[in-house]
């Protein structure tokens, strides 16, 4: 060959070699060898990020306990869904001394986010910002590539002010930077469940979660703090998978007796 | 059989040419997109705080954050993350948050960052984020949908509590840069 026909060869590989290490299609041969030794722990991480996609509704109560240095907080929580944009979700929690500090209700319909606050007898009702409106899927095709991807948490997740919204929606959590160990496959309220433990990079987060293995969901989560003592445990009970709830259910329509007040203002809490 | 081959070889470095001019626009564009909000630098205004030195054995951009209490003191006034450049193009503007990593198990709060377009009208959105699920990490908030011709763009940490989450005024909330795009 001519030296023109080497420097057409060599570029061609080097752009060839370049595709391959932006599509990560060597990766993927990669990880395909290494599959039989992380198969587990990989599998139940696979599920978290694809949680979404295996359920189409929801009904459930949750409880998230907080250890603190000042004694115990208690939240209930109701949740029901209708994928993908539906949402009520109910918080009752109280603090250390057994105060009320929320008795509230978060709705959306896909199109206006409600919010209510059963102590001030107060409520706002706002659009559904854009980004929400997308798949958690299109959120990332739209956002712009960087050297070190951010977290991009399910949108719902993303607007959903409770514990059990990265839990329901577990996307953002597989993402991070750490180890999943595979302690266990276990049974939890009857449902066959994937016993997790986490670790952040640089011990910076410890975890335990049991993750539901037909849809993903984390039905049980325990996060540890400081010298490793249990900081937070939520649970997720009576959990009704891909049975509708009724679309009443999503309703932005405040009860008798309660005020409207601008976000910003009701946000004031 | 030499003009086959001459063919060949044309339409083989049109393809190479093609495939760079799609590599560049697909990587290199974007690529350029991407922005840190920061502190001493001038391509942002608002980012109002007395930087502390991250404390050592901490992950910090530039080595510095700020902490305050989760929903311990009145709102946030005193800092902010704006961008001085818009998009020129129609286009969505996104904000991450690094939270910083203090390589312990130790807990951080839970905190509403309020982004608002600035227009009466516009787009706001609140985005709750529990700090300590996302230690090391930029972690994205989501976007206000037209990046242009608005006077501003604001992402604001809103100090009072979320609820679910424990906030009796024990627990941190740090802030350091803030990744954008344009």
């Amino acid at each position: 060959m001519k030296h023109k026909d080497w420097l057409v060869s060599t570029m061609a590989g080097l752009i060839i070699g370049l595709l391959f290490s932006i599509t990560g299609i060597t990766n993927s041969f990669n990880s395909v060898q290494s599959s039989n030794a992380i198969s587990s722990s990989a599998n139940a991480v696979a599920q978290m990020r694809s949680s979404d996609t295996k359920w189409s509704s929801l009904s459930a109560e949750g409880t998230t306990i907080w250890y603190t240095d000042k004694g115990t907080e208690n939240v209930k929580m109701s949740v029901q869904i209708n994928q993908p944009n539906k949402v009520k979700l109910q918080i009752l929690q109280t603090d250390e001394n057994g105060d009320l500090v929320f008795d509230y209700v978060w709705v959306t319909d896909g199109d206006k986010i409600y919010e209510q606050n059963n102590i001030k007898k107060t409520y706002t009702l706002y659009d559904v910002p854009a980004f929400a409106r997308l798949s958690h899927a299109d959120l990332v095709l739209t956002t712009p590539k960087e050297d070190t991807p951010s977290i991009t948490r399910h949108p719902i997740a993303m607007l959903m002010p409770s514990p059990l919204a990265d839990y329901i929606y577990p996307i953002g959590l597989s993402q991070r930077t750490g180890t999943y160990s595979l302690e266990a496959n276990n049974q939890t309220l009857g449902r066959p469940v994937f016993v997790l433990d986490f670790m952040g990079d640089n011990a910076s987060e410890h975890q335990k979660l049991e993750v539901d293995q037909s849809t993903g969901i984390i039905i049980k989560a325990q996060t540890f703090g400081e010298k490793d003592k249990l900081f937070e445990e939520t649970t997720l009970t009576n959990i009704l998978v891909d049975a509708e709830n009724p679309i009443e259910t999503f309703s932005t329509q405040p009860p008798d007796g309660f005020t409207y007040v601008p976000l910003e203002e009701f946000s004031r809490r | 059989m030499n003009k086959v081959f001459l063919q060949i070889r044309k339409t083989s470095v049109s393809f190479i040419v093609a495939t760079i001019i799609a590599f560049l626009t697909t990587n290199i564009v974007w690529a350029a997109t991407i922005n840190y909000i920061k502190d001493g630098t001038s391509n942002v205004t608002g980012y109002y705080y007395t930087t502390n030195p991250c404390i050592t054995g901490w992950t910090c951009q530039d080595g510095t954050a700020y902490w305050d209490y989760a929903g311990g003191s009145p709102r946030l006034a005193w800092i902010y993350w704006k961008p001085n450049y818009l998009s020129t193009a129609l286009r969505p503007l996104y904000f991450a948050p690094f939270i910083p990593n203090n390589g312990t198990t130790s807990s951080f709060g839970a905190i509403y960052y309020k982004v608002s377009d600035g227009r009466s009208g516009g787009e706001v959105f609140f985005t709750p984020v529990n700090q300590t699920n996302w230690k090391g990490s930029y972690v994205n908030l989501g976007f206000v949908s037209n990046g242009s011709n608005i006077s501003y763009v604001l992402v604001d940490p809103v100090s009072q509590c979320v609820p679910g989450y424990t906030c009796n005024g024990t627990l941190k909330v740090y802030y350091d840069w803030m990744r954008t795009s344009y």
